[in-house]
């Protein structure tokens, strides 16, 4: 049995780690696959599935190769037990058939014996003829050849009736040997049709991503995804290979989903609500930036280990964060009025920009890489010169700002700002026309501006009347339309074609969405929402 | 027309009825609560002549869990620390760094269930004692101290209120309205202190014995007690221009701006502290406001970001003036915030398990009375009311809070008689 049981332990550990492969696809395909950084050209879901289902599929091939032998020993096993049942067939056919004939020759034998007996008180008469003679020598002989025959017989038998013994001797001794190689056989076989059964789901998932030409439609939006967490999510960003989609939490914590299973793997390290994170590429996969001030560097991507470096970066809630175009730099900005520019490669800070009056919500770097701007909660948006680090000018957002005299208190502020594309337009997010401060009544509004001059185009508005602010902004990777997420008494996603002020499409949801990140495919967004979920849309026609 | 009240909630019921000096006719006339009560015990009050308070109303609610009874890594708790204070064992949040290092003056209630979440009705409970009753009245706090604690004779209103924010009405009841609160503006001196420069001093005094000789007249077979009252308005209003000085806060050290902060509420704690120095009974600061219905967080970072430094400064110059020890600091809300985040990051009213902190006169410093659970939905230790709150500090000014007030003979609990005071906090 412990013998039997060892293959056994194996194939129990083959089973766990194909689980965990199964559980967090990403790990073991992230190891071997190149490194995409944070620059790295975005790849379509396409791509990924295709990969997976080429991984799935080699993986199950190594499987079913591990476990040959234990269909190998079983077969051979098996034909062992057939040859002993066979011999054992033979050999008791034979004893039976001998059993059956000595007694008959016995029975010729006793025969012979009184013809025998009886030719010999012939010949032994007088004057006996010579033919008596003769008669008795032949009936002599012919005695003495049955009784040979008998010996000759039983002898038969005796090796018969061993030859018998040591089949079912043989028999007997295979059995336990052949239970433990079926067990192990159907044990692998579970395996390896396991295995063939992902890799089969892989290749089926390329199937339902029909990208349909690799363009997004706002106008499909439609909710695919829901991921449940405990806690609430602040904000999410999926990392530049779209593979996992990562939320900072109110538990004080970084959550990285597979978006597609829900599987899920948490990074503690924070004191405070996660509020920001970034992705800095191969050697510190990402950063996150939390309200106590900290900004914590993770070198590892399973959620086992600590933090690489811990940093006291503000005072006061860490809000926001942006890595630079050509992933030089970090920039945090918090609620101490400060913007903090840092090395990427090694977390040494570069230079703290000073010069807001409020809080700072937002930061960014145009698509050139040469600007940086931060907006703060008085709708100051500073745009400072990244070669010099020097503040080339302010920019006027304060239609999302307010000083409520009522409430004494500033409401409002620059939550979400993304340049378009080709840098000609900076978009801010955020809430005008505040009627109530305290209960969070105003307007989602989103304020245009041309990059190269700094003026405000046009602010625009939700088509639909809906209450709140927008907290996430992303222009569509063509820069065609840009989307807003927000809520307040209930959620949305706009879409605004930047020239106009109205929005031409508006999706509702029943929560409100703190957030936006778009996967690097364009095709799919997903919003954190007040209800502790994620949701990720589709901007691509349902299958 | 007094504008309703700015609360998130839209609250019509926050008025302010009176004003100092610009209203204090039209108030008189309006003393529908005076029955000629007795001033029965002035014996008491003279024991407790060097007795002082002053109240900081927080305006709107604000949050326990933000303030005195941080729950960190709670679903509830939000995403402050707590921070060690003056007091070892005691923690509050790190919204206050300032009013950490003086919590050795300070002990704080963390049982309070008021058990009222509307902005009006919660007030009253907590200016009061008692919660709102139909066709009856009771005298406000500051009106009750006046009454207690204000020397014979003095020519100050005994109860002032600083008016940085919607304002409980400040009402006397039955007490009378000498002892109802003088609201001054936050921006200082309030608006026709001073006689107008064209009036000289022969043409005032004849207009005084005009008016004198009017009312006498009308006195004639009329006497009773709102005409007294009504008499008794002017001469205090006489009287105080004696000693006008109090409210000239012009006077105030300009250093101190920087130390209070150059702000309203600054302004009006420098103001506060004045008046007490120049021997004010009561004093009321308003402070807002905390009514976060949305955005909890943001709105205390900004708003306790002022008080913090603001309040703290304040009880350390009462206490190196050597005025804490006789004057009683309590800082109060109408009620707390819903241990529950709401879907705009805000917290909602909440009266079930909440905080209330207090200093000075009559109070150990440093104490901590009542308990909540772990996410501070419910009190789970030494649960109290307005009522205990309100024989608490009674106590702490040398007062007798079983001794009932008498409203035209009838008796008027000063504390709800079913209630005691939190005698563990007391010195």
């Amino acid at each position: 049995m412990i013998r039997a049981a060892r293959p056994l332990l194996g194939m129990i550990a083959g089973v766990t780690l194909l689980a965990a492969v199964v559980a967090a696809p990403g790990r073991t395909l992230a190891q071997s696959a190149p490194a995409v950084g944070a620059t790295g050209a975005p790849k379509t879901a396409f791509y990924f599935a295709a990969r997976d289902a080429q991984r799935y599929t080699e993986r199950a091939r190594e499987i079913a190769e591990q476990h040959r032998g234990a269909f190998v020993e079983q077969r051979r096993l098996l034909a062992a037990q057939a040859t002993a049942e066979q011999q054992k067939v033979a050999a008791d056919a034979q004893v039976a058939a001998l059993s059956a004939e000595i007694p008959q020759i016995e029975a010729v034998l006793a025969q012979t014996a009184a013809t025998q007996a009886g030719a010999a008180a012939l010949a032994a008469t007088p004057n006996a003829p010579e033919s008596f003679k003769l008669a008795a020598a032949s009936a002599a002989q012919l005695q003495a050849d049955m009784a040979k025959l008998v010996e000759q017989r039983k002898t038969q038998l005796a090796a018969a009736t061993q030859a018998q013994a040591a089949a079912t001797q043989q028999i007997a001794a295979l059995a336990p040997t052949l239970k433990a190689a079926t067990d192990n056989r159907v044990a692998a076989e579970k395996i390896v049709t396991e295995a063939a059964t992902i890799a089969k789901a892989a290749v089926d998932r390329i199937a339902t991503l029909d990208l349909k030409g690799d363009v997004p439609d706002p106008k499909q939006a439609r909710q695919t995804q829901k991921l449940s967490h405990p806690r609430g999510l602040l904000n999410c960003r999926f990392d530049a290979e779209g593979q996992w989609l990562w939320a900072g939490g109110e538990d004080n914590a970084i959550h990285r989903f597979d978006w597609i299973t829900g599987a899920k793997e948490t990074f503690a390290g924070h004191k405070s609500w996660v509020g920001s994170l970034a992705f800095l590429g191969e050697t510190t996969p990402f950063v996150s930036g939390g309200y106590e001030g900290q900004l914590l560097f993770w070198d590892t991507l399973t959620g086992k280990g600590a933090p690489t470096r811990t940093i006291d970066a503000h005072k006061g809630f860490l809000r926001a964060m942006a890595v630079s175009p050509d992933g030089q730099f970090l920039v945090t900005c918090g609620n101490d009025h400060l913007v903090k520019v840092w090395k990427t490669a090694d977390a040494t800070p570069v230079i703290t920009l000073e010069g807001h009056a409020s809080h700072v919500y937002s930061v960014g770097f145009s698509p050139d890489g040469k600007r940086l701007v931060s907006g703060d909660l008085k709708g100051v948006v500073k745009d400072w010169d990244v070669s010099t680090w020097k503040l080339v000018r302010d920019i006027d957002a304060k239609v999302m700002w307010k000083f409520d005299e009522g409430f004494k208190a500033d409401v409002g502020g620059v939550r979400c700002l993304d340049f378009s594309p080709d840098g000609k337009l900076l978009a801010l997010g955020g809430m005008g026309e505040v009627s109530n401060a305290f209960a969070g009544v105003g307007k989602p509004i989103v304020v245009i501006v041309d990059w190269e001059s700094g003026k405000q185009l046009r602010v625009l508005e939700s088509a639909e009347a809906v209450q709140g602010s927008v907290y996430g902004l992303k222009f569509s990777r063509a820069g065609d339309f840009l989307i807003g997420a927000g809520g307040g008494s209930g959620g949305a996603l706009w879409f605004w074609n930047p020239a106009e002020v109205k929005s031409f499409h508006m999706v509702k949801i029943d929560q409100v969405a703190r957030d936006l990140a778009v996967h690097p495919d364009g095709l799919r967004l997903a919003v954190p929402c007040f209800d502790q979920s994620l949701r990720v849309f589709d901007l691509t026609p349902a299958p | 027309m007094p504008a309703p009240a700015p609360y998130a909630c839209r609250s019509a019921s926050h008025v302010s009825r009176r004003s100092f000096l610009t209203g204090a006719t039209a108030g008189t006339l309006g003393m529908l609560g005076f029955h000629g009560m007795a001033r029965a015990e002035g014996a008491q009050a003279l024991a407790s002549a060097q007795k002082q308070v002053v109240v900081f109303f927080l305006h709107g609610g604000v949050s326990q869990l933000e303030t005195w009874d941080p729950k960190p890594g709670t679903p509830t708790g939000g995403p402050f620390q707590p921070i060690q204070t003056s007091v070892p064992g005691v923690q509050i949040c790190e919204l206050l760094p300032y009013t950490a290092q003086i919590m050795h003056h300070m002990a704080l209630i963390r049982g309070v269930n008021t058990a009222e979440g509307d902005h009006a009705k919660g007030q009253y409970i907590m200016e009061t004692g008692h919660p709102q009753r139909q066709g009856f009245e009771y005298p406000a706090l500051g009106s009750a101290m006046a009454y207690h604690l204000q020397p014979p004779g003095s020519p100050l209103p005994g109860y002032i209120n600083i008016n940085t924010g919607a304002a409980f009405p400040q009402e006397a009841a039955f007490l009378g309205p000498r002892f109802a609160g003088l609201t001054l503006p936050a921006a200082g001196t309030p608006a026709n202190l001073l006689r107008p420069e064209s009036i000289t001093d022969t043409q005032d005094a004849a207009r005084r014995a005009l008016r004198q000789k009017m009312s006498a007249r009308f006195e004639q077979g009329r006497k009773g007690a709102m005409i007294e009252a009504y008499n008794q308005s002017h001469d205090q209003a006489a009287n105080l221009l004696s000693k006008k000085d109090v409210f000239d806060f012009s006077r105030m050290p300009s250093t101190d701006e920087a130390r209070y902060g150059n702000h309203e509420f600054g302004k009006a704690c420098r103001m506060a502290l004045r008046m007490l120095e120049q021997g004010i009974t009561f004093v009321k600061v308003g402070h807002t406001n905390y009514d976060t219905h949305s955005e909890n967080f943001n709105f205390h970072i900004e708003q306790l970001g002022e008080f913090d430094r603001t309040f703290a400064t304040f009880v350390t110059d009462l206490a190196d003036r050597g005025l804490l020890k006789h004057t009683l600091v309590i800082v109060m809300s109408e009620f707390g915030r819903t241990p529950r985040i709401n879907h705009l990051v805000g917290r909602d009213h909440w009266g079930t398990a909440w905080s209330v902190a207090l200093g000075g006169a009559g109070i150990q410093g440093g104490a901590v009375s009542g308990k909540t659970n772990e996410d501070g939905t419910k009190v789970i230790d030494r649960e109290v009311n307005g009522g205990h709150l309100f024989h608490t500090y009674y106590r702490a000014v040398g007062l007798d809070p079983t001794k009932s007030f008498y409203n035209n003979g009838q008796p008027v609990d000063k504390a709800d008689h079913k209630a005691e005071a939190i005698s563990e906090i007391l010195a």
